[in-house]
Parts: structure tokens; C-alpha cells; sequence
């Protein structure tokens, strides 16, 4: 397949340059009636104090571009009661940017424009579905072309485009229905072991995975990403800086970033079965001088099965359509590391089983793993990977054990 | 009774001239005057709809068992469908397949069939491509 339905962003190396020195959350759940921004703000707090850090030292503030009700300088002061100034970056946030964030902080710790940098996002969307407002199909409903081509055919929202790119991809590469299904199976027993998880309580075995009636066939219900409300904040500053804060520091090894030509118009990527992973990783892997062999733990962007599977190959963690089988059995099990052929994968449950925070929780749990206080330890992780997706971009975040 | 169907501005410029050729039963794509290939989806790039005899391949399908849009109920359930186009090549077009789906298979000949595109619900008004199987009969 011909690569030029896409391509990597150009990124100067910032391998060794940001810690990221604490994570924080506000619980999530489903319906809670919460705001986005109590708990982000919530969220914050709780990294701040991880860190062991007071409100005053934060002058930085990173958020995500285009989304209602995310947080803001106000917002800090009024609650911490502060007053410093901050720098403020809408280049942060969860999707791909719970990825990239780190980038853009590099470049103002380096300047010496903020020491002590949080990357938040909230989001209260199991309370606006409750309400009959706002979800993931936002975005699309309102695009242009979408809205003036593709609903009135019936293609939409996510389900529908991710369903026929599974069906593709069992066309091309002989995926099964219960290999998708291992994902869930393997993301639900996570879940069950995670106390923050919002399907702690529900077991799932692969009998009653395929038991279940299909929603947008060849998916179903367990194929889905849950819809949440919650929040979770990193707190990012420098590798030296960090060695002095309450928590041993992890250290942003690299950053790549992919973009597909087709944007979110998924019916028209070039490489249909593919994600822009297939840009980003190899980039990141690049500045950090590693290979997907080196990897202990990974955490990938789920907003369905197919979209995780494409992403394991696209990352290099097996060849390109061997993702079906690759991920069978029990191999993205935390208790099964490297070591054994296994891949740690979505420790947490992911997006279809711990929350539907968008990805920055994959984050804040691989650094629990790599200070080695995850719920679902893997023994002896000591390199960790984050695939962030947007659909038409994606980001890959490694790091390491300082 | 088309309450919040997802209804086309058949007047976006970007997109009229595809309406239109549907309205007259005609599939009509937008052919890049310089360069080669489709201009799909429009960039704004110098066209000509070129009319394409509406037959193709099934590409990929989804069958949505479920409204997932208040508007969808009068179709659902559906068969989402992408459609490779003979004379287009690189489009793939969205579309829905009127077929029940165990008799679907990728590669399937298709072909259009200019219809409502509430069909097979309350009518909108509105004609669009939708495909059908394309039993090609056996010559031997």
C-alpha cells in the first residue's frame, strides 16, 4: 500500500527535555451531573498535590483547541485563589494532544516562559447525552461536507464509519469477530481490576461478548467506547526540576505525530484499514532512539476494537493485518508482560471499559506504571507508549523510567 | 413526516450540481479539468460533473441495527454502504445499499437505483443515489 495518503509532522527532537512530575483525576462515572470545569479543576488539584506542589508554582496551563467548557487562567485563580500569570496553550488536551502536549511545552520550558506546566481535560458528556445535548457526534453532524453528503445516506455518526473499516479489514486480513472481541475481554478484566474504572462491577468473557446482538454489525455494544464524565491533568516541567518533586519522574523520550490527507473523512483514506499511527509512531520511535520490541506497556486512544487493533499494527507491534491474531489469547494482559509475548495493553480498560476520557487517562495510567503504582501493575515497565487518535490525526508519546 | 431527517442543502454550491443530476436521474461527479482524477470531496479545484454510468463494487458495508440519529427511524434498520464507481476510480461513494444484508459479499457488482432517500421510510422529497445488487445474467 502506497504511503501518500498521509504524513508525519516535522518535529525537532525533545527527547530528555519534560518530566512529567504528577498526574491527578476527578473520579469518572456516568451520569454525575458534574461540570467540565469542576472537574477539571478538580483534576488539577489532585496533580498539583501529586506532585507535591502548591497552586502558586503552576505558570502554566495547556488545554484542548475547540471544546466548550474546558478550563482556563480565570478558572484557576478563582479557584486556587492565585493570582500569578500563566501561560496559557490550547495545544494540549486528550485525543491526540494528550500526545502532543508535551511538545509544545518543551519549547516554553525551555524559554523559560513557564516551569511548572498542567495539561487538562474534562468532559461531562454522559450528563449532556442524559440532557439530549452534546456527544461525540457533535463535530461531524455540524461538518459541512458531512452534513450536506454523508448523514443524509445514513453514514454517521463513529459506529457506522468504524464498522465498515472493520468489515474491510476482515476482508483483507481474515480479522474475526472474536479477535475484536479479545480486545473488550481483555480491557473489561482491567477494568475489573481498577478501582476507577466505570465498569469495575461488569465482567465480560468472550462467550458473552459473542452472545451479544450487534449494533452496527460486524460491531457491538462492547466494541463501543463508553460515554463518561470525568477529568484527569498531568503536570509537565523539567527532568532536573522534577528530580527534586515528591514523585520519581517520567521522561518524555519522544513525540510523533501523523496526519491522514482525508481528515475525518474516513471513506476516503487512501489505506482504508490504517490510521495515521502508521506516520506517528515511527517518528517518535525515531527521537527516542527505541523500537516497538522495547515497549513494556501500551496504551491506546479506543474508541472502538477496530480502531485499537489497527493502531497495534500501525504502531509496530506486529505486521500490518496480523492484528487479529496478534491480539488473541491473553496476550494484552498486564499479568502476561514482554517477556512472556505479551503486550500490556490499555491497563486501565481503556475507553471502552475504564471511562470515555478521551485519552489523557491512558496517560496519567502509564505513569502510574511507570512509578510502579498502577492498579493493574506490569512487572518491571520501565518504557511506555501512548497512541492518541483524532481520527484524522494521531500522536505517539513514549516514555521512560528516569 | 420527514421530522429530523438529516436533509442535504441541495443549494451548497459545493455540492448542487450532484443533486441536481440525481433529481434528473443522473450520477454526476466532479472531474478535475486540470490534472488528473476526481476532485472528491470538492476542494474547490476547476471541475466538470461527469456523468458516470452508476455501476460499481461494493467496497465495505455496515448494517445499523439501531437508529443512531432521531432522524434515521424510518430507515432503520440499513445498510450503510461504499461503493467503488466504474469510471471513477479512487472514489469511493457514500451511499446505502437497499438489499438485505446476508446476501452482501466485498466486490459485489452494484448499481444505482434513484430513490427517495427516506426509502425506505416517510419520503423527503429528495432523489439520491442508492444501490442495488447487480445480478449480471450468465451469457454461456
Amino acid at each position: 500500500m502506497s504511503l501518500d495518503w498521509g504524513w508525519a509532522t516535522p518535529l525537532e527532537s525533545i527527547a530528555g527535555q519534560v518530566a512529567i512530575a504528577g498526574v491527578g483525576e476527578a473520579p469518572a462515572s456516568e451520569r454525575s451531573d458534574r461540570s467540565a470545569l469542576d472537574m477539571a479543576g478538580a483534576a488539577i488539584e489532585a496533580a498539583i498535590a501529586d506532585a507535591g506542589l502548591t497552586p502558586a508554582d503552576i505558570d502554566g496551563l495547556m488545554i484542548q483547541k475547540g471544546m466548550a467548557g474546558q478550563y482556563s487562567a480565570a478558572a484557576f485563580h478563582a479557584r486556587f485563589g492565585t493570582r500569578q500569570d500563566l501561560w496559557v496553550s490550547e495545544a494540549g488536551g486528550a485525543m491526540t494532544w494528550a500526545g502532543t502536549a508535551p511538545y509544545a511545552a518543551a519549547a516554553a520550558l525551555r524559554t523559560g516562559r513557564a516551569r511548572h506546566i498542567l495539561n487538562v481535560f474534562a468532559i461531562d458528556w454522559a450528563s449532556q447525552k442524559a440532557a439530549g445535548t452534546g456527544g461525540p457526534g457533535d463535530y461531524h453532524a455540524g461538518e459541512r461536507m458531512k452534513a450536506g453528503y454523508e448523514l443524509p445516506f445514513g453514514y454517521y455518526p463513529q459506529p457506522v464509519y468504524f464498522a465498515g473499516v472493520a468489515r474491510r479489514h476482515m476482508h483483507e486480513y481474515g480479522t474475526t469477530e472474536a479477535q475484536l472481541g479479545a480486545i473488550a475481554v481483555a480491557q473489561r478484566v482491567h477494568a475489573n481490576g481498577h478501582p476507577g474504572a466505570v465498569m469495575r462491577e461488569k465482567p465480560l468473557t468472550l462467550d458473552q461478548y459473542l452472545a451479544r446482538p450487534m449494533l452496527v454489525d460486524p460491531l457491538r455494544m462492547e466494541d463501543f467506547c463508553l460515554i463518561s464524565d470525568g477529568a484527569a491533568a498531568y503536570l509537565m516541567t523539567t527532568p532536573e526540576r522534577a528530580s527534586d518533586l515528591a514523585k520519581p519522574p517520567v521522561i518524555v523520550q519522544g513525540v510523533g505525530e501523523g496526519v491522514s490527507r482525508a481528515g475525518t473523512y474516513f471513506s476516503q483514506q487512501g489505506d482504508f484499514t490504517a490510521t495515521p499511527q502508521r506516520f506517528a509512531a515511527p517518528a517518535a520511535f525515531a527521537m527516542a532512539g527505541l523500537s516497538p520490541a522495547d515497549v513494556d506497556v501500551l496504551a491506546v486512544y479506543d474508541p472502538f476494537t477496530i480502531v485499537a487493533l489497527m493502531q497495534i499494527e500501525d504502531m509496530g507491534f506486529c505486521a500490518k493485518g496480523e492484528g487479529g491474531g496478534f491480539v488473541a489469547g491473553d496476550r494484552l494482559s498486564h499479568a502476561r508482560g514482554r517477556a512472556k509475548g505479551g503486550l500490556p495493553f490499555n491497563t486501565h480498560g481503556g475507553l471502552l471499559s475504564h471511562a470515555y476520557l478521551l485519552g489523557i487517562a491512558h496517560v496519567v495510567e502509564l505513569v502510574r506504571q511507570l512509578r510502579g503504582e498502577a492498579a493493574n501493575q506490569v512487572a518491571d515497565a520501565r518504557v511506555a507508549a501512548y497512541g492518541g487518535f483524532t481520527g484524522g490525526d494521531a500522536s505517539t508519546l513514549l516514555m521512560v523510567c528516569a | 413526516m420527514t421530522a429530523g431527517f438529516p436533509l442535504p442543502d441541495t443549494t451548497d454550491p459545493r455540492l448542487a450540481p450532484f443533486w441536481e443530476a440525481a433529481a434528473q436521474g443522473e450520477l454526476r461527479l466532479p472531474r478535475r479539468v486540470h490534472g488528473t482524477g476526481f476532485d472528491w470531496y470538492p476542494s474547490g479545484a476547476e471541475v466538470e460533473w461527469v456523468r458516470l454510468p452508476g455501476t460499481g463494487r461494493l467496497f465495505t458495508w455496515s448494517v445499523v441495527e439501531r437508529p443512531l440519529h432521531s432522524g434515521y427511524a424510518g430507515i432503520t434498520p440499513y445498510v450503510s454502504a461504499l461503493v467503488e464507481l466504474d469510471g471513477a476510480p479512487g472514489v469511493r461513494l457514500v451511499t446505502r445499499l437497499l438489499e438485505a444484508p446476508d446476501r452482501l459479499t466485498i466486490g459485489a457488482p452494484v448499481i444505482v437505483r434513484f430513490t427517495d432517500l427516506g426509502t425506505p421510510g416517510p419520503e423527503t422529497a429528495v432523489i439520491a443515489p442508492l444501490f442495488v445488487l447487480h445480478c449480471v445474467k450468465d451469457k454461456s
